[in-house]
């Protein structure tokens, strides 16, 4: 019985610490995955840059070429739905950098304020990939309908 | 006749082996698209191969000061894209962009040329601190920025050009990492992968070859 006292409290603590070790443990595989997880729609969406940054161009040109065969309702009706796509474009443009500039996972030791910043950066990361994608689209659709005419 | 044979085959071994103390120099090749003029020089008809060029550009440097692609003339140029918040390929880029700038820094016949393609937010005075953090010099290394848009068409239609050209290349994107080797007459000689310390090695073995060829 003495035996088991002496050594009641080191178990106690050594079960302790284990279980904090094994729960610090997840925790920083959890974060792991969190981070893999944004810098995953970041990489999906970087390279559109390019697809993006051409799509612009390509807009302004099209806006630049006055279209004689269009009528001054419809040529109005281009001039906006061009613009409007451009427009677009230049705001995804902006969230893409803007996400960029501000993604500093570095900045956090705490692991608690990791997981709810890495949270946060999740859903800050997939509005700006659906602004590009809706962006790339609606330029798209915007060139195929006036770019030929 | 058997002295003949004889002499042949010695003079056979003896240009084999001159070739061989003498290998033919090795050449970089000229990439992007070419156009064939023809002229005519003292009643003969002479075809010139037209190589693409990079042409004029302007943009301000980390010192504020305008720099023109004109300033290149006859150096040998390393060019990439890059931006300061870039924090995925970016920084491997940098490394390896300093082993060619410890390099070649001493030498006013290579410079090395890094465009921001976050332009909006890479002001001149973020690219100074940017430049004196990894203690560079301007003559020897300029980052430059302007618009973005003229930054990327330029990118796209006249650096990653042999991609743009072909959609089914790997990897035209401006941002890829790629390390792009102009000569002193404006002609891309080669594309290296900026995060590949390998393919850097190459890309300073050309500029070697690039030197003796100036």
């Amino acid at each position: 019985m003495t035996l088991h006292k002496k050594y009641l409290i080191p178990a106690t603590l050594l079960f302790a610490l284990s279980i904090f070790w094994a729960c610090n443990d997840s925790r920083v595989l959890e974060i792991a995955k969190m981070k893999q997880e944004v810098m995953a729609v970041h990489d999906e969406m970087m390279p559109r840059m390019d697809d993006l940054m051409k799509l612009k161009s390509q807009l302004r040109e099209t806006i630049a070429k006055a279209d004689s065969g269009l009528n001054s309702a419809d040529s109005a009706m281009r001039a906006q739905i061009l613009n409007e796509a451009l427009m677009g474009l230049n705001q995804a443009d902006e969230a893409m950098m803007v996400w960029m500039r501000n993604y500093h996972v570095e900045d956090f030791t705490q692991l608690d304020s990791l997981v709810g910043y890495l949270n946060t950066e999740l859903r800050s990361v997939k509005e700006m990939k659906q602004k590009m994608i809706d962006g790339i689209t609606k330029a798209e659709e915007a060139l195929a309908k006036y770019s030929a005419q | 006749m058997r002295n003949i044979l004889l002499n042949s085959l010695a003079f056979g071994l003896l240009l084999t082996a001159c070739s061989r103390l003498f290998p033919e120099e090795e050449k970089l090749p000229i990439l992007g698209p070419r156009t064939w003029e023809v002229r005519e020089l003292n009643g003969q008809k002479i075809t010139d191969t037209i190589y693409h060029r990079i042409p004029d550009w302007s943009y301000l440097n980390q010192d504020s000061q305008w720099v023109q692609m004109a300033d290149f003339s006859g150096k040998i140029v390393v060019t990439d894209f890059f931006f300061t918040s870039c924090r995925t390929i970016c920084p491997i880029m940098k490394t390896q962009m300093l082993r060619v700038y410890e390099k070649f820094n001493a030498d006013p016949k290579v410079r090395l040329v890094s465009f921001s393609i976050d332009p909006e937010h890479d002001s001149v005075a973020l690219l100074r601190a940017y430049a004196a953090q990894l203690e560079v010099s301007t003559p020897s290394w300029h980052m430059l920025t302007g618009s973005k848009d003229s930054i990327y068409a330029l990118g796209q239609k006249h650096y990653m050009v042999t991609a743009y050209e072909d959609e089914k290349e790997p990897d035209g994107r401006v941002h890829s990492g790629a390390f792009i080797l102009i000569d002193g007459q404006r002609r891309i000689r080669g594309y290296y992968d900026g995060t590949q310390e390998k393919s850097v090695n190459e890309l300073m073995k050309a500029i070697e070859l690039l030197k003796n060829e100036n």
